[in-house]
């Protein structure tokens, strides 16, 4: 099913929550941390969500989860709205991710750049072939690389040419990590 | 039927709707008599759907808050004007009383979209372990959707007041015929409280109900 | 397949047609309406609209500008803010509390903006656009390619004729028409009747409390559609060679089976199970008093 970008689609308001949102962000934009206090209630568990799919670990996600927000607040004067609050936190999120994985030269960086999908076949090889699994598990079995791609377009509703400029891969290969990461995907699905 | 079949590309583009217009009509057509691109499509599709319904299963959010306030509160080397006298002691809370409702709301919003987009009727009974699941699943729904609704019913009360004659005659009449619907379900529940269709319709007169009240708020 | 696919097509866009409200008395602005305003805009971004009353003609262009033309009544004020990055507002305010002004607007936009339009009671007609789209008892037509379409409406009609993986519509007392070339569909009335007529839908919820439901078109391949009422009667006009399971359940209202020559995988006096061909879609329909139809072409 393809939905608007989900952290919208989450957080879709009518004109009245919306406008309560507004005054909070504006609050705190002003300093008001209380009032930020109600944008991180409203916004973390999509955030956590968003985290947790892509480096697929309660631990390191809950950490994220603080960074971004911590980010969040020193970024937050810089909010003009020209997208909603939830585009702007996910894809702020998204860059918290991508950082960290950067400074720690992690693999999944290397494997974002797999177009051959060396990675994708290796997971393919080691799945159980006479067992379905859910798809959470499925897909904390893709290598961080495709698990990337396929969170930031299937589920966050990135264009690859955005993934492309995120992470810094050919929008090309951003496609093929994407088509093979879905394949694999059912593949492991099935029963 | 001699048509090739689809590329990869285009099975794949037809899964996530990526294609333009007129390369949309053309897979279509095909994949209106190609069994087996449409199969393709439907499992690639398949993935897609149940990625988005995956629960992440969020930990205590909530107990996050007082690091990241921490973390906050130490990064500040000037206190903003506006709100400088009100960092601390019980002035500061006050804000909170107004926040309270709004982040519940937003959260319930975040928890009811969630139960919406599980819907994927059949496919997703199929994959459910058990009828049980599937029933606690639709009276989860239902309790949601009611919660909604009561809070937007109380939200609506100030925006009654701009609304215009006819859309609030419009208004209580859709919500006199969801409430007798829903009594009329409720009473059939109490008869036989196991009977799964009878949940899922009020799960879906619930799910009304909330909608027509969030298109109300945006009347005024 | 094709011949009776094809006829069923034509059928449906008969009924439809008839079921259409008639747009004969919109006095949409057209080419030859004087130029209000025009800017460049960036295709993707936001324009938020408020155009209470009259006739709006959206369209959506492959150029990067924004251009109204039109007729503003002098009871009404055209308000235009906004730049070119954060996208426009465009809101026809209402002078001296008076009647609501009636303006009649052929507004073109870049194909990809994201569009926020609200009306009271304006018949709109648009081609080629996405967004959100509300009405208090306004009309909306929605044709052509689109992103996404969110459209909703108090009591208006909506009708959507559109090319999109993803629509979804809500009215009350209004009619709901889903025809065109949708993907994903979410439909739902209170007690406004809502007609089904397009061939490519793989997802489709449609929901009434009271409204009749009626499907008639060819269904996709593993489709998978769940139709549901409180009351209304749900019919489905189905091509005789379908290939389909249905699952259909009713507390307390009756099932009318056409298809009496295939026998049913389950029967019961509130709930049938069919298989109907390959049984490559799924169809599940349930009712609480309302009667259902299935019937064959």
């Amino acid at each position: 099913m393809k939905l608007p970008r989900s952290g919208v689609a989450v957080v879709r308001h009518g004109d009245g929550d919306a406008e309560r949102m507004d005054a909070l962000v504006r609050r705190a934009q002003a300093g008001d941390v209380d009032a930020f206090e109600g944008v991180y209630r409203a916004h973390a568990p999509a955030v956590f969500a968003l985290c947790k799919r892509m480096c697929g670990d309660d631990v390191e996600a809950t950490e994220l989860v603080q960074d971004a927000f911590v980010r969040a607040w020193e970024r937050l004067p810089g909010f003009r709205g020209q997208s909603t609050l939830a585009t702007w936190l996910h894809r702020l999120a998204v860059n918290v991710v991508l950082e960290r994985w950067r400074s720690k030269k992690s693999d999944a960086m290397r494997m974002l750049d797999d177009p051959e999908g060396i990675a994708l076949n290796a997971v393919e090889q080691r799945a159980d072939p006479d067992a379905g699994m859910d798809i959470a598990a499925a897909m904390t079995k893709l290598p961080m690389g495709a698990r990337t791609v396929f969170v930031l377009h299937d589920i966050e509703g990135y264009a690859h040419d955005e993934i492309a400029t995120m992470t810094g891969i050919a929008a090309g290969t951003s496609r093929t990590q994407l088509f093979r990461a879905r394949r694999a995907l059912a593949r492991l699905l099935e029963p | 039927m001699t048509q090739a079949h689809l590329t990869e590309e285009r099975l794949q583009g037809a899964a996530d709707g990526s294609l333009d217009a007129e390369q949309m009509r053309a897979v279509y057509g095909h994949l209106s008599e190609c069994e087996s691109c449409a199969a393709e499509v439907a499992r690639l599709r398949t993935v897609m759907t149940r990625a988005r319904e995956a629960n992440t299963g969020a930990p205590a959010l909530d107990d996050l808050w007082p690091a990241i306030r921490s973390r906050i509160e130490e990064s500040k080397v000037v206190a903003p004007k506006a709100f400088a006298g009100r960092a601390s002691g019980a002035s500061a809370r006050r804000p909170w009383l107004a926040i309270g409702s709004t982040a519940v709301a937003a959260a319930l919003l975040v928890a009811a979209f969630t139960q919406m987009q599980r819907w994927t009727p059949h496919a997703s009974e199929a994959v459910l372990p058990s009828q049980d699941v599937a029933f606690a699943s639709a009276v989860d729904s239902t309790r949601i959707y009611e919660d909604e609704s009561r809070r937007l019913l109380n939200d609506l009360e100030m925006q009654k007041a701009m609304m215009g004659p006819s859309a609030s005659a419009s208004l209580s009449g859709d919500l006199a015929i969801i409430d007798r619907s829903i009594a009329e379900q409720k009473g059939a529940l109490a008869r036989d409280p196991h009977n799964i269709a009878l949940q899922r319709l009020l799960a879906a007169a619930y799910r009304e109900k909330v909608d027509l009240l969030r298109r109300a708020n945006n009347a005024g | 397949m094709r011949v009776s696919v094809q006829m069923l097509a034509l059928l449906c866009a008969c009924v439809v047609g008839a079921l259409v409200p008639s747009r004969a008395h919109a006095q949409h602005a057209g080419a030859t309406d004087p130029v209000l305003r025009a800017r460049a805009l960036r295709a993707g971004s936001p324009l938020k609209m408020f155009i209470p009353s009259g006739t709006v003609r959206l369209v959506g262009w492959d150029r990067d500008s924004l251009v109204i033309r039109g007729r503003v009544p002098s009871s009404g004020k055209l308000m235009f803010g906004g730049s070119d990055t954060s996208g426009y507002k465009l809101v026809i305010e209402q002078r001296d509390g008076g009647e609501l002004p009636e303006s009649h607007l052929l507004i073109y936009v870049p194909r990809r903006s994201q569009l926020s339009l609200k009306t009271a009671d304006a018949i709109v007609d648009a081609t080629d656009v996405s967004g959100w789209f509300y009405t208090v008892s306004g009309r909306y037509h929605i044709d052509g390619a689109a992103s996404s379409l969110d459209v909703e409406a108090m009591s208006g009609d909506i009708d959507l004729e559109a090319t999109t993986p993803y629509a979804r519509a809500k009215t009350g007392k209004g009619h709901l028409v889903v025809r065109g070339t949708p993907q994903d569909v979410d439909a739902s009335t209170i007690g406004g009747m809502l007609d089904i007529a397009a061939s490519s839908i793989m997802h489709g919820r449609f929901t009434s409390v009271t409204g009749d439901i009626h499907y008639a078109s060819a269904i996709a391949p593993h489709a998978l559609f769940e139709l549901s009422t409180h009351s209304g009667t749900i019919d489905l006009l189905l091509p005789r060679d379908v290939s389909a399971r249905l699952e259909l359940s009713t507390v307390d209202g009756e099932i009318d089976n056409g298809f009496t020559s295939v026998r049913p995988a389950a029967a019961g006096v509130h709930n049938l199970r069919l298989s109907l061909g390959a049984a490559s879609a799924d169809i599940t329909v349930r009712t609480f008093k309302g009667k259902v139809l299935v019937r064959s072409r």
